[in-house]
């Protein structure tokens, strides 16, 4: 079977071509087209082409991409009114109250997806317990939903107070407008985000509808574009939380694809990590703009339950990858104090680095690549361009070793080590708050910039390794093909775990199940494919932080384990807290169900036999690693003639079209059978 | 200003985000395994590092107000336990607002990093308790009239002392406190801080060496010393003056009067609060280390906003408040309401500097610091099944109000935040409701509230509290009530919205509430009504733009 996958960035749409009996893969890279299916179908006429193939020959195609996220950052969405219960207007726009930056009095609030003049209040109240404080009646069904209507919505969420605990409401809301307004889709939040605290439930719900029509535009025209084109395998689409969806689940919860495009490179980490041994991996995903890391534990992804995107509180399940703005086009400054700063502010890709030629005139971390002699001064750019490095040395020099009184190497030095140290203590802060070591970890980088720093990064926390894989450019794409479907489904359930009933808990997970096994139906999943993880959300009475804690299948009365669960709920605490009473009585918040369907899966192939020979340098080049030493000279090899069990010993630089892998003196690269370079940081 | 660098400026540059980095994880691992929402939810927390001498060198950046009276509580704590004496293992803690410290509730903790046997670093953390015994249940009452109403003082004393948590101790918290099991779960998150700041310490002395981490520290402090001084010097020199009036509405009708001059003379500023009223007798008095610590906070606002922090930032900023002052009260005035005129503090002097910086600063925002407090059975027949043997469960229920910011050069301010010092969230009206029998009826902008201006002022919020048990005490507070009050316009712009306070709004018990009202006995229906202030506008509101106004109009801001 042929596995196509294609993964929409910012600037480049990657593809891979698998094919599970002969073990190819073909990759394809060409400029994105921004919010349209154009580049996609391009490619892969490109990428069937050259691996000799027919689009009917594709069995699966999987993609990743950024429509939904572009949405929110460039507040592209669609014009979107919100309905909420009366006195509550306002909920996105006082939000949570706080402030972004503590000492920044002249700061704005980003505005709000729904304007206030597009906010409808409804009079209707529900109370704590579910119960029904002001009944909602019909004639004031019928007065919004002509409000609704008049406002003349591309799309409309629909957020009631403790919609959680009895959804009718909004249900009620959702059939009045949909008579109004057939044809525009609504969200409702007890569908979308299920869980108590309105601000976090109606933006998450306003965030489906903002970013809904956008997404549905650009799946309809991608799969008539495919259908054009014969593709007629089924399209899967990468969701945050790492799991794949159909074209209708997804549109039933767009929110779920705000991280659509990073998510593949977590999973295609997790994936490899499996294969090479090393399970407990930190992924390090660098570009122009930023730099993407996430922990991964055991050979599974860390998932998290809440995130800001683009500046936006989402509370739905996501991988849990952090951000950062450090990428190649970040910016170096020094400030009224002497200070060598770099970053927050990109050149991005356009105007780009000085040394790309494009009218940058700033020096950025890529500049400062190139000074050093890492990037090779004769490399092709996309677009046929030179990398000029006589320019970056004009702007390092003068922007930043003339004011520190440094020679233009040792403050191009100075950048990597400054940006470098940004990138470190993100990662610690990240693996504290998660409760692990690093020094344990491997550390897996990828993207055009990821290869060249994650030697140093590695060094200064003290990782064992590093390992890049064979494409680092296109890897993301890989893991689109390593996904299960995945719809997950939570109900509120307030009970003290002391006085909750099993056979009751057994019939409402069973129940959540039936509906989920109706989704797996539509989206053609066989039977024996279909599997079911169920968890409870749990908290000590009295505390406010909830941790979902695995169930057992249910199977006949006395199931349910109270001291069981309480006891793993308490080894649960202890592990992202810290610590544990376990005289504290516990209560069960929520149900969970997940429900997944295994889809077949792209494996990482072996290339080869390991081979004893030493590989063969392309030349040698000087390069600046080290302020003492200066330029030295350093072996240049070219990837695609390296085979499994070449050793690479430090300093080396390893060049491919799609990146540079940097090995640091003391450090030794090795090549292993999947054409991973692993790179061993210590002498041991 | 110390002279050359100790080592190069690289080097420097890369130790500065090292550290921040710890204070960073200190505060993770602290808020992590923080008990209360107060900690976790609320953020209502502060973590640095210092070096042996006092020096803080980084800092996280959660609540400001707290970060800055570390730096005196310090001091205070090492003359009462001089830091030679602190051994490996010992946590210090300390809360007395009359040895450095801020109100009772805010604990400070302290503790030694060594590397072979030599202290070469000190980790702090604060956190406020929701309850640290005294009158009332959240210790804080404006109306007390002395400290020792305020629940317990520690004086600098060895909570932990080779790693061995003080017996005594803790059995005299677990008696005087209302909650033991938080209060002692939250000390040992603080702990846990300080144990992650000690360890990731000592890794990085032990990296560099210690003479190296030495000269690192002190090339961090230079450096951030130099930034300030370099920007100060840009500044005209001169002296500026400001007047702040706020409610007091306890001890006396007359208004509590915060005066300030600001002298900036070549790359030094000095701040003097001669003429700030006596000190009151009532709750709302400042203790001295967070009257400093609201000056470098705004300061810090106008010279560096973006800079990282440490007690470089504050060298080149003298303050003197007169003994006896609101800003510098004498033993035992009250202190545990402090935060109404701590705010104060920030606003007079932002107020006083607003021509010396107009690129960063704001008209006048609020600082009403609009708060309920409640506490009682919560009789709903829903929780009684729920708790255990269908008891009623007591309560405990606070939420503050977030009002609107000024407008500034670069645009309208932002509606609905928490200012100077704080950054604490709304407690959710669905949170509430199920915690305490409470019904918000709404949560909302209060239109027209923003002052006028080129660039107007943030909106102020409303919420409407309705009463569900049979009865409650209830405490609402607030300032910033009246014309002479409300947050100020800048360069021709209008003041903000007043706050107030008001009971059953609409119906024919319609009480308006002053200032300050503590301890009221609400019955089953009542509705308390608060309305935050809004900001203060920034020019001459003819200038607005066209668009702007549309704007305001079509959005109901106005």
């Amino acid at each position: 079977m042929r596995y196509l996958s294609a993964d929409v960035g910012g600037t480049f749409t990657d593809l891979v071509l698998y094919d599970d009996e002969s073990g190819a893969l073909t990759v394809e890279k060409l400029p994105s087209t921004a919010g349209s299916a154009d580049a996609i179908t391009t490619g892969i006429g490109r990428i069937l082409q050259a691996a000799g193939q027919t689009a009917a020959d594709v069995g699966v195609f999987v993609h990743g991409f950024t429509i939904a996220t572009n949405a929110l950052l460039t507040r592209s969405g669609a014009d979107t009114v919100l309905v909420v219960t009366k006195g509550f207007r306002d909920v996105l726009e006082i939000g949570d109250q706080r402030r972004r930056e503590i000492y920044a009095l002249t700061e704005g609030k980003p505005p709000p997806l729904a304007a206030r003049s597009r906010v409808v209040e409804v009079d209707e109240r529900i109370g704590a317990f579910g119960e029904v404080v002001v009944p909602l009646e019909s004639a004031e069904l019928d007065r919004v939903a002509a409000s609704v209507a008049a406002l003349q919505p591309e799309a409309v969420a629909i957020s009631l107070i403790f919609s959680h605990r009895d959804p009718a409401h909004e249900q009620a809301l959702l059939a009045a407008i949909k008579r109004a307004l057939p044809d525009v889709p609504a969200y409702l939040s007890s569908d979308v985000n299920r869980q108590i605290d309105e601000y976090a439930r109606t933006n998450t719900t306003t965030i489906a509808a903002y970013v809904g029509p956008q997404v549905k535009r650009y799946v309809e025209e991608l799969s008539a574009g495919l259908e054009r084109m014969n593709l007629t395998a089924p399209l899967l689409l990468m969701r945050s939380d790492g799991g794949v969806s159909t074209p209708a689940a997804t549109l039933e919860n767009p929110a779920h694809m705000l991280l659509s495009g990073p998510a593949g490179g977590v999973i295609a980490g997790a994936a490899l990590g499996r294969v090479l041994g090393a399970s407990d991996l930190v992924t390090f995903d660098m570009g122009g703009t930023s730099a993407d890391f996430s922990l991964i534990q055991a050979g599974e992804p860390r998932t998290t339950s809440e995130r800001v995107v683009a500046g936006e509180p989402l509370r739905l399940p996501s991988l849990d990858i952090e951000t950062i703005s450090a990428g190649g086009g970040s910016i170096a400054e020094v400030d009224v104090g002497g200070a060598l700063t770099v970053g927050p502010q990109s050149a991005g890709a356009v105007p780009g680095p000085a040394c790309y030629q494009k009218g940058g005139n700033k020096a950025t971390v890529t500049d400062a690549i190139a000074v050093l002699g890492i990037l090779s001064a004769d490399a092709t750019l996309a677009g046929g361009l030179k990398l000029d490095v006589d320019r970056a040395r004009d702007v390092v020099g003068n922007q930043i070793a003339k004011p520190l009184g440094l020679t233009v190497e040792a403050a191009a030095r100075g950048i990597v080590s400054v940006s470098t140290a940004q990138m470190v203590e993100a990662v610690k802060t990240l693996s504290m708050a998660r409760g692990c070591d690093v020094r344990q970890f491997s550390l897996l980088a990828c993207g055009g910039a990821g290869p060249v720093f994650a030697a140093f990064i590695a060094e200064q926390l003290g990782m064992a390794e590093v390992l890049v894989p064979p494409r680092p450019g296109v890897f993301a794409a890989n893991g689109l093909l390593m996904c299960d479907i995945r719809h997950t489904m939570l109900q509120p359930y307030p009970m003290a775990l002391s006085a909750a009933d099993d056979v009751r808990i057994a019939a409402q997970l069973d129940e959540m199940a039936t509906g989920l096994d109706a989704a797996l139906t539509r989206d053609g999943v066989a039977e024996d494919d279909r599997l079911y993880q169920l968890a409870a959300d749990m908290r000590c009475i009295g505390q406010f932080h909830e941790l979902p804690v695995p169930l057992p299948q249910p199977d006949g009365q006395g199931w349910l384990d109270k001291n069981k669960l309480a006891a793993t709920f308490h080894a649960a605490h202890e592990l992202a807290y810290g610590h544990a009473d376990l005289d504290v009585p516990v209560e069960i918040v929520s149900l969970r169900v997940e429900a997944i369907g295994r889809m077949p899966k792209a494996r990482f192939q072996v290339v080869g036999n390991e081979t004893s020979e030493a590989p063969v340098p392309i030349g040698q080049r000087p390069v600046f690693l080290n302020a003492d030493q200066g330029f030295q000279p350093c072996d240049v090899y070219r990837r695609r003639e390296l085979r499994p069990g070449h050793l690479l010993p430090g300093p080396a630089v390893i060049v491919q079209r799609d990146s540079t892998v940097l090995v640091l003196s003391g450090q030794q690269g090795q090549m292993t059978r999947h054409g991973v370079i692993r790179i061993k940081t210590r002498s041991s | 200003m110390k002279g050359s660098n100790h080592t190069d400026p690289i080097s420097r540059d890369v130790f500065r985000h090292q550290l921040a980095g710890i204070a960073e994880e200190m505060s993770v691992s602290l808020r992590r395994a923080a008990f209360s929402s107060i900690i976790w939810h609320m953020y209502d927390y502060a973590c640095a590092l210092f070096t042996p001498e006092g020096d803080m060198t980084a800092q996280a950046d959660t609540i400001s107000a707290q970060l800055g009276i570390m730096p005196m509580a310090f001091r205070h704590v090492a003359a009462a336990i001089p830091v030679e004496t602190w051994q490996p293992g010992d946590v210090i803690i300390c809360n007395d607002p009359y040895l450095g410290c801020t109100h009772t509730s805010d604990l400070v903790l302290f503790s030694p990093v060594y590397v072979d046997g030599e202290l070469v670093a000190v980790t702090s953390t604060i956190a406020h308790h929701v309850d640290i015994g005294g009158k009332v249940p959240c210790t804080t009452a404006p109306d007390n009239l002395e400290v020792f109403a305020e629940g317990m003082i520690f004086p600098p004393l060895k909570l932990v002392e080779n790693g061995q948590i003080n017996a005594v101790l803790k059995a005299m918290i677990s008696a005087n406190v209302r909650d033991p099991r938080a209060c002692l779960g939250d000390l040992r998150a603080q702990i846990a801080g300080c144990r992650t700041g000690e360890r990731r310490l000592a890794e990085l002395v032990s990296h560099y060496g210690r003479p190296q981490f030495a000269g690192l520290t002190v090339d961090c402090l230079d450096y951030t010393e130099r930034y300030m001084r370099r920007t100060i010097e840009q500044m005209t020199d001169g002296r500026y003056e400001a007047e702040i009036l706020t409610e007091d509405g306890l001890a006396s009708d007359e208004p509590i009067k915060i005066c300030v001059a600001a002298t900036v003379a070549g790359d030094e500023i000095i701040v003097d609060f001669d003429g700030t009223s006596a000190q009151r007798d009532n709750a709302l008095n400042c203790p001295y280390a967070s009257t400093v610590s609201m000056v470098h906070y705004a300061v810090k606002c106008l010279v560096a906003p973006t800079l990282k922090h440490n007690q470089g930032c504050s060298r080149p900023v003298t303050v003197h408040a007169p003994e006896g002052s609101v800003l510098n009260p004498a033993r035992p005035a009250a202190v545990s309401s402090r935060h109404f005129t701590q705010q104060a503090v920030a606003d007079a002097l932002l107020k006083a500097m607003l021509p010396l910086m107009p690129d960063r600063a704001a008209a006048g925002c609020q600082i009403s610091f609009p708060s309920i407090r409640a506490g009682g059975f919560d009789d709903r027949p829903d929780r009684r099944e729920a708790a255990p043997e269908g008891q009623q469960p007591y309560y405990i229920m606070a939420d503050i109000l977030g009002g609107g910011m000024g407008g500034s050069i670069h645009g309208d301010g932002m509606s609905a935040i928490d200012t100077h010092g704080g950054n604490c969230p709304l407690l959710s009206a669905e949170v509430m409701e199920t915690i305490s029998p409470f019904r918000v009826h709404q949560t909302a902008l209060v239109s027209g509230s923003g002052g006028v201006g080129k660039q107007r002022g943030g909106l102020a919020m409303v919420r409407d509290y309705e009463l569900l048990a049979d009865k409650s005490v209830v405490g609402s507070y607030l300032q910033q009530t009246g014309p002479d009050t409300a947050p100020w316009g800048a360069f021709g712009g209008g003041p903000g919205g007043q706050a107030r306070a008001i009971l059953n709004p609409g119906t024919d018990r319609e009480t308006q509430l002053g200032p300050k009202t503590v301890a009221m006995s609400l019955r089953r229906g009542d509705v308390l009504r608060l309305v935050s202030a809004g900001g203060g506008g920034w020019g001459d509101p003819d200038e607005r733009d066209e668009d702007r106004i549309e704007r305001d109009g079509r959005e109901g801001y106005i």
